[in-house]
């Protein structure tokens, strides 16, 4: 999970391609005071570049619809981008917990690498993650996508009700446990699948769909081949005389 | 919740101004009790730093005679004048005894212990707990936290859970009676009854009814049998059951053990030579003005990290 950013650089990199960005500083200012004036400025520029971000927590919280870019230059901490409404973040950095938390909308793309829980409870929207996805990634997630190109912690996808990971490095332990109807995406080793979850075919369409998502979003096609993990379905319903299934996963 | 931090620096600095600054990021975490276990740079032979706390109602000059008597009871002797401090919030006063022993560090925690209302918080060559209830910024202040010069060293703030906010059931907590271990702790045991029973089968003792603690003595009998820390850090995790992310600190490194699903998060950095890990990772960006490489560590693992070798002042320090 090692990530090297530079600021100076990234700082003249991004001066060339978005001169007209506004610039903020998140040095002394309140996690609450730097989102609303995020939420203000993201309405009336293309740009807007966070300095000194530091790991803290709760930067770009309910951040709503906009052509804005808002970009952080450096790692966030916790929550970055919850409850995300339809903004474009973009952190040069690694993220900590539960990036994206119950996000409805909009697009968030992560340079490093994420800690636990990224797309925790999403309803919508697309989480990128460059480098690796920690545990849990895309927890309890209810729609929307994320992509990882590197890999993911144990349990990720536990208890996804609908919306789709895309993993292209491996995963961990217990990948896909207790799902209802979200589907994995997966190329490379995976230690171990989640109770109930099941390998199934690919078939054209989902193919298909990969397909697009790759070309939209720049990533490259996996050498392994894509493996899709679902729920078999076995814990949907309860029924006191299964006891023997459910002791069984 | 709790939030906990650990330093090892390339040679003897401001290991105290360190951990409070890394510590005072993550007071929302803890705002009870803070603690930090540091680590001095001059041991002498035969000499013992003991940190206590006298209780409040204590008549604390009567106190240290008794002590007194009864170290000199056990062949020991004060080398300097006792250092007193009173703690933040009427926490009782606090004892810095600098006494020169040979015999079984044991016998000199029971000497000073005899006395009603003297709790020790560390013995050791080198290792010095300072915790108090308040914040970092308070305790460290308080206590000349900030100009402790030293190799490495531990801090933790507190959110009390399961217990009462205490000065002796905060962190960090000694090995006793093992010289210059000590541990900070995110999580609670759920076997911490059963190994208790056991460990006092083996008659090892403790001050508090702590799981923290439990988890130090555990560590340095380990040790004390021919372990080295890296095997006693995985003994751990097939002996504990619960939630732990946990640095246990010796006289020459830091050791780092984690659960089998690592629900409380460390992140760790390097930079140049200086070694850094946090709960949170604006702790150390509080710290490291460049961006940091870092990385969390893993659910069921273990990590050792070697202190510097300890200089005898005046002399230049290299690191290990």
């Amino acid at each position: 999970m090692f990530t090297v950013h530079d600021d100076t650089l990234m700082g003249a990199h991004l001066s060339e391609i978005m001169p007209d960005a506004v610039h903020l500083d998140a040095e002394g200012l309140e996690a609450r005071e730097l989102n609303n004036q995020l939420r203000k400025l993201s309405q009336f520029h293309s740009h807007v570049v966070v300095h000194n971000p530091r790991a803290r927590h709760n930067l770009g919280i309910g951040l709503e619809s906009s052509s804005c870019e808002i970009h952080f230059l450096g790692s966030v901490g916790y929550y970055c981008g919850g409850f995300n409404a339809g903004a474009n973040i973009v952190v040069h950095g690694n993220a900590g917990w539960g990036l994206g938390e119950a996000m409805a909308s909009g697009r968030i793309v992560v340079k490093g690498s994420t800690a636990w829980a990224a797309g925790a409870g999403m309803r919508g929207g697309v989480i990128i993650i460059e480098g690796d996805g920690g545990p849990r990634t895309g927890i309890a997630m209810k729609g929307g996508d994320i992509f990882v190109a590197g890999s993911v912690g144990f349990m990720s996808g536990f208890m996804a009700h609908r919306g789709k990971i895309v993993v292209l490095g491996g995963a961990g332990d217990a990948l896909g446990a207790s799902m209802y109807e979200g589907r994995i995406f997966v190329a490379g080793a995976v230690a171990s699948l989640g109770a109930d979850a099941i390998e199934r075919e690919l078939d054209e369409s989902d193919m298909e769909e990969l397909r697009k998502d790759f070309e939209r979003f720049g990533l490259s096609w996996p050498q392994e081949p894509i493996r899709k993990i679902e729920a078999e379905g076995r814990l949907w319903y309860f029924d006191k005389h299964e006891g023997r299934i459910w002791r069984s996963i | 919740m709790c939030g906990q931090c650990g330093f090892i620096l390339k040679g003897s600095g401001l290991i105290g101004q360190l951990l409070t600054a890394s510590e005072s990021a993550m007071v929302h975490r803890g705002p009870d009790s803070t603690g930090f276990a540091l680590y001095g740079e001059e041991p002498v032979e035969d000499r013992i730093v003991v940190r206590a706390r006298l209780a409040q109602e204590l008549n604390s000059n009567q106190v240290i005679q008794d002590i007194e008597h009864n170290v000199t009871a056990v062949q020991g002797s004060f080398v300097s004048e006792p250092q007193m401090t009173n703690g933040v919030k009427n926490s009782g006063t606090f004892l810095r005894l600098l006494v020169d022993f040979s015999g079984s560090p044991a016998l000199l925690l029971e000497a000073i212990e005899s006395v009603d209302g003297v709790y020790v918080h560390s013995m050791g060559r080198r290792l010095e707990i300072i915790k108090d209830v308040g914040t970092a910024e308070e305790v460290a202040t308080c206590h000349g936290v900030v100009d402790f010069i030293g190799t490495h060293g531990l801090a933790h703030s507190r959110l009390a859970t399961e217990s009462t906010v205490d000065v002796e059931l905060s962190h960090p907590f000694w090995a006793r009676p093992y010289l210059d271990v000590a541990i900070v702790h995110n999580g609670q045991l759920t076997n911490y009854y059963k190994m208790r029973h056991l460990m006092s089968q083996r008659k090892l003792k403790f001050l508090t009814g702590n799981d923290s603690e439990l988890i130090a003595v555990y560590i340095a009998e380990q040790l004390s049998e021919g372990r080295t820390l890296r095997e006693a850090l995985w003994k751990s995790i097939a002996d504990l059951d619960g939630v732990f992310t946990y640095l246990l600190a010796t006289e020459t490194a830091i050791g780092c053990a984690t659960d089998p699903l690592a629900i409380k998060p460390l992140v760790v950095t390097e930079v140049d030579g200086t070694v850094a890990m946090a709960t949170e990772e604006q702790a150390l960006r509080q710290v490291f003005d460049a961006e940091l490489v870092t990385e969390y560590v893993r659910e069921g693992s273990v990590a050792v990290w070697p202190a510097a070798t300890v200089a005898k002042r005046g002399e230049s320090v290299h690191s290990a």
